[in-house]
């Protein structure tokens, strides 16, 4: 904390010089002194005397390059180049410049870092373009980190899912070099990686007292049970992220146990692999014992199905907080949320059907009472059932992203009107959001449009009679 | 002696509402009317054959209208940098005028172009007609910087004066005395060439679904109005199976070409409107269509490289994939997923797709599924697209893909879900391609999923006949919405689980326009004293004062391009720590408060300068991007002119000729 305040003042104080600016300043202004110095007799000048801490501390704020450069200006500031302070947190790009537009770390650097700090690397991430060569790059590195206790690892694919190109074996060895040799691993992320039941049971062996953090959506070599043994083995667990077909009610229980800390935030991904596919049931018991439990872990759900195979959820009451539907939910299952859902906080819906929302709003203004951000795509919802709905929620809206073509023009609001309405309910200024029309200039006499003036009850939107 | 003047067509290829070719004609004794076209370039550039079709049509139109004043089109083949001083001698020329180009590489090439008349001692007369208003008075209406959001802009709009009326079209009582000389042989020498002279294989090449010219345009806006005037609806007309198609009211690429004059358009809407709606005055709403266009031209007048995300200080630095392979199948129409490749094939075939057919294919490829660069399909459609426009194309790319405008993310256009609910018979799709015309409704849109009973009868085997789907969908949405959101994430500074707060502008109210747009940064390369954001305190108070504005994506910019700018060659030998960043994202939030993370926040070790917690947070965050940067001075548009640049070309001014060059080459 005392350093940070430090790093306030520091920057107030030369608030005009970007970093590398300095640095260069620095560089030319201990040549000048030197040579001054030189002619007085003295070698030594003053910007090699800054206390190492000192220099440590400044360091800190400086990209790595300018820290390379300033290394070069003297002995002493290349020992504070190569303190350990500075080489705790690294994170390895590993891109081929035939997938990607991004530069990598230079193999150089990397083979430096392992061979002078290894030791003093506690949080890495690794981040990856899409092809295999970079996640093997990145295995390997992995493979090398034996005397070194992290404290995070992240595995991040920043394009396609590359790890799970990488042999499999491979993979796993790599991985567990890191769980053997870390004991004190607090987080985790390896998502979209070929991670599997045994690589997870060593990470708990070595493991179990210090992880905080596993995130590992889309592992598809992880069954049920192994994730069960990490929740049952790692007590200090409180974020977790995995695959639907991975959730159990063995694992909220093992999640709600007493020697279990509090959850704080759990994040499913409902993946549909092929179209008709059947997903299993959480008993509301077990979510019941989830809530008594850790009465306000955040339950974050994405839902990636197909409207026919929302048939298993929302049935029953079910605890989650955020929830977004990434393909188009039916209005039936939305009916269903309003009703089971009491503690929401977060809806976003990117397609629904053509049929207007209007019931399913208002069922969800008035029973979850916790929502403060919605965000509708292609949805359509009346003008007036939108106001009310806001009227309900009031300024507990902080969020409410609403593309413009959802909302329906009726008897009650225009267009032009609704956003006045609606800033008036929220007590802040509100607009929809819109769409680049793109040069679309072309008007065609809408069906749909015409249909919809019918079916609203007391619409006055009607066709007039060409111009005389 | 009167003046002999030359009016340059470049865009505003029209007789009306022309106000530099009436200068041109004011009080002069002869006007001659040039374009420069280099047949040379012509097959070699990256516009597609319905576009150059559509251009000489347009300036077949030209010189039949001419013509009808006694005067012709003058076709130059040439450069404009390279001819225009024989001209002037030749013809006596005492003025030269022409529209405002308002691209960074159109004010380029005019610059370079009014030098080269001045010192020939020709006047030059410049006058804005391709947009409503005058962008620079928008720009410094909004603090000398590019209004980001369009809310903005339309605020600043709505302060401005409305447009000034069209003037009068060229007709023989303003012609007056004003003639043009034309000699025997003017059809040789100058007459509009054919798509065969300009190196085009025109075999089996359909006819045009959207013929060029002024008259084509001067037709379709009047039954344009007629039709809004039948309907009597000026809303946002909703998207039907039938709007997919090209449709005989259309006017984007006639608006692009300057066949039809945006003001003329403007003010026939205003007269309807109130004609329609007894005189209540008409919400901007009316011109949303212009509006837009407006807009991007705006945002990118001052930014050379808005059609870049390296270097392009509105664009959110996204770690896209390259995938030749990938992006080939999405180009050529062989995605496996038919509403994309029905509206990709209609681009090919017509060169005009519906906006929201553009918004699906676009989606697809980027932010979607395929998560490729946004540029990438920018090229595509300027080589297929006949209203695209160097502005338009790329600010609606950026906006697309989410690469800039503060846009929501969340919302991404399914490629079965979304043309199904505008066109469930399918209909569309049989049209475009007729392989797939044998199923029925229910798998027109996922052909893969049906039996293979099905496929049979449709005598089209998924895999044999028609590719299969070259994504996941579901699975690539989920990664990709997650990468959008951690990028997002980093930009606003949010740690929370929301999807919906990682977008700086909803954090706020809605007003999102006050963004920054920081003038140094417009210079990449030139090492600004703005850049002090590993200072954390300065670059956070910045933060703090915005209301959710865009100095966040100055911030982030910033950055990114600090690093590199001194680096010069070895910036290539090592690579930033994201430590300091993260440092000072930390601070940033201790001191604004602006944490709002509903995350795992407690600390297992006091004494780490870094907390975890926010390691977590931090891990998918888009890296540094390639550290190259292409910084002294350029102002080009287009990829091979930045390579010239690079290559050191000797002398600056020869630089601009060959830019000068590609420009007119690629037909404006």
């Amino acid at each position: 904390m005392k350093r940070m305040k430090g790093g306030e003042e520091d920057s107030n104080s030369s608030p005009s010089n970007s970093p590398s600016e300095a640095c260069k300043k620095v560089r030319k202004q201990t040549g000048e002194e030197s040579e001054a110095v030189v002619a007085s007799g003295s070698l030594d000048s003053d910007w090699a005397r800054l206390p190492q801490e000192l220099l440590l501390h400044i360091f800190q704020y400086l990209p790595l390059l300018d820290r390379a450069y300033a290394s070069q200006v003297c002995r002493r500031w290349n020992q504070a180049f190569h303190m350990p302070e500075l080489w705790r947190c690294f994170e390895f790009e590993l891109n081929q410049p035939a997938s990607s537009y991004l530069k990598a770390t230079h193999p150089d650097l990397i083979k430096q870092i392992i061979k002078r700090h290894s030791n003093h690397l506690q949080y890495v991430s690794f981040k990856v373009d899409s092809s295999t060569e970079s996640a093997e790059a990145a295995c390997d590195i992995l493979s090398q980190l034996v005397n070194c206790s992290l404290k995070t690892l992240g595995l991040i694919s920043t394009a396609r899912p590359s790890f799970m190109e990488v042999p499999k074996s491979h993979f796993i060895s790599a991985l567990t070099v890191v769980f053997v040799n870390s004991k004190s691993l607090s987080s985790l992320k390896i998502d979209d990686t070929p991670v599997d039941d045994p690589s997870l049971k060593v990470l708990v062996a070595n493991n179990s007292d210090t992880l905080k953090l596993l995130k590992m959506s889309s592992c598809p070599h992880v069954s049920p049970a192994g994730i069960l043994c990490v929740a049952d083995q790692c007590h200090g667990l409180r974020e977790l992220a995995l695959n639907y077909h991975l959730l159990s009610d063995e694992l909220l229980l093992a999640l709600s146990s007493e020697k279990h800390v509090h959850l704080e935030h759990l994040r499913i991904d409902v993946v549909s692999e092929n179209p008709g596919q059947h997903f299993h049931t959480i008993k509301k018991s077990s979510w019941d014992a989830m809530v008594r439990h850790s009465p306000k872990f955040n339950l974050v759900m994405y839902f990636f199905l197909y409207e026919d195979e929302f048939g298993p959820f929302f049935n029953e009451e079910i605890p989650v907080t955020h929830l977004y539907f990434g393909r188009s939910v039916s209005k039936e299952v939305l009916g269903r949320v309003g009703l089971h859902c009491p503690r929401l906080v977060e809806l976003v819906v990117c397609a629904n059907g053509l049929r207007p929302l209007d019931e399913e709003l208002i069922r969800i203004a008035k029973h979850c009472t916790q929502l403060s951000a919605i965000g509708l795509g292609e949805c359509e919802v009346s003008c007036s059932a939108f106001v009310e709905f806001v009227k309900m929620c009031g300024r507990r809206l902080s969020q409410l992203s609403i593309m413009e073509e959802v909302l329906i023009p009726d008897h009650k609001y225009s267009l032009d009107e609704i956003h006045w309405e609606v800033s008036k309910h929220l007590g802040r200024v509100w607009f929809p959001d819109m769409m680049p029309t793109w040069c679309r200039f072309v008007t065609s006499v809408s069906r749909r449009c015409l249909q919809r003036s019918r079916q609203l009850p007391g619409c006055t939107r009607k066709v007039r009679a060409p111009l005389a | 002696m009167a003046p002999n003047s030359i009016h340059w067509f470049r865009k505003g290829l029209r007789l009306h509402d022309n106000p530099a070719l009436q200068e041109a004609i004011r009080g002069a004794g002869t006007v001659r009317c040039v374009y420069f076209l280099d047949p040379w370039f012509a097959g070699s550039s990256s516009v597609g054959v319905n576009r150059w079709r559509f251009l000489l049509q347009c300036l077949e139109d030209l010189d039949a209208n001419l013509r009808k004043l006694n005067s012709r089109l003058f076709v130059i083949r040439g450069q404009p940098a390279n001819v225009f001083p024989r001209l002037f001698k030749e013809w006596k020329i005492s003025r030269l005028t022409f529209e405002y180009d308002s691209e960074p590489f159109g004010k380029e090439r005019d610059a370079a172009i009014k030098k080269l008349a001045m010192e020939a001692g020709v006047e030059v007369i410049v006058k804005t007609s391709h947009t409503l208003y005058d962008l620079d008075k928008i720009i410094e209406l909004n603090g000398a910087q590019p209004p980001l959001t369009y809310k903005r802009f339309q605020t600043l709009i709505s302060r401005l004066d409305p447009p000034e009326m069209p003037v009068e079209t060229l007709s023989d009582t303003l012609m007056g005395r004003c003639v043009t000389p034309i000699s025997e042989d003017h059809g040789d020498k100058y007459g509009v060439p054919s798509l065969e002279e300009l190196g085009f294989d025109i075999e089996g090449l359909p006819t045009a679904v959207w013929p060029g010219g002024e008259t084509e345009a001067l037709t379709r806006i009047e039954r344009h109005l007629e039709r809004k005037a039948w309907v009597a609806n000026f809303e946002r007309p909703r998207m039907n199976a039938n709007s997919l198609l090209a449709s005989p009211t259309g006017l984007s690429p006639y608006l692009r070409f300057g066949c039809l004059s945006c003001r003329l358009f403007y003010f026939k809407l205003t007269d309807l409107y109130r004609k329609v709606k007894k005189n209540s005055s008409p919400p901007l709403s009316l011109y949303g269509q212009l509006l837009w266009r407006e807009f991007f031209y705006t945002a990118a007048t001052n930014n050379p490289r808005f059609d870049k995300m390296e270097g392009n200080p509105i664009c959110v630095r996204i770690p896209w994939d390259k995938n030749p392979e990938a992006l080939a199948k999405w180009a050529e129409a062989k995605t496996g997923f038919p509403w994309i490749d029905a509206i990709m094939t209609q681009l090919r075939q017509e060169g005009w797709i519906h906006h929201l057919a553009r918004h699906a294919v676009a989606c697809f490829l980027t932010r979607g599924d395929l998560w490729i660069s946004w540029e990438e399909g920018m090229k595509v459609f300027e080589e297929l697209l006949l209203d695209a426009d160097w502005s338009v194309n790329a600010g609606s790319w950026m906006w697309l893909s989410c690469s800039s405008f503060f846009q929501q993310f969340f919302h991404c256009y399914c490629p079965v879900g979304f043309g199904r609910r505008t066109d469930p018979n399918g209909d569309f799709i049989r049209r475009y391609l007729p392989i797939l015309r044998g199923f029925p409704a229910k798998y027109i849109y996922d052909p893969w999923n049906a039996p293979e009973s099905v496929q049979a009868a449709a005598k089209c085997i998924i895999g044999v006949h028609y590719p299969k789907p070259m994504v996941h969908h579901a699975e690539a949405s989920r990664l990709n919405i997650e990468r959008m959101k951690q990028i997002y994430q980093q930009l606003s500074r949010y740690r929370g689980l929301g999807l919906l707060a990682s977008v700086p502008s909803t954090n706020g109210n809605g007003n999102g326009g006050m963004m920054a747009y920081s003038p140094g940064e417009q210079q990449p390369g030139t090492n600004n004293n703005n850049n002090n954001s590993h200072l954390p305190g300065v670059s956070g108070s910045s933060v703090a004062a915005g209301n959710g504005s865009g100095s966040i994506l100055l911030n982030f910019d910033n950055e990114e391009q600090t690093r590199p700018s001194s680096a010069g060659q070895q910036q290539q030998r090592l690579q930033p720590l994201p430590q300091q960043q993260q440092q000072q994202q930390q601070q940033q939030q201790q001191q604004h408060g602006r944490s709002h993370s509903a995350g795992y926040h407690s600390v297992p070790d006091t004494n780490q300068t870094i907390t975890s917690s926010r390691l977590y947070h931090e891990f998918a965050v888009p890296q540094h991007p390639g550290l190259l940067l292409h910084t002294r001075g350029i102002t080009g548009k287009r990829e091979r002119e930045s390579e010239r640049e690079g290559s050191g070309e000797k002398d600056p001014t020869s630089c601009s000729v060959h830019k000068m060059q590609r420009q007119s080459a690629e037909t404006t």
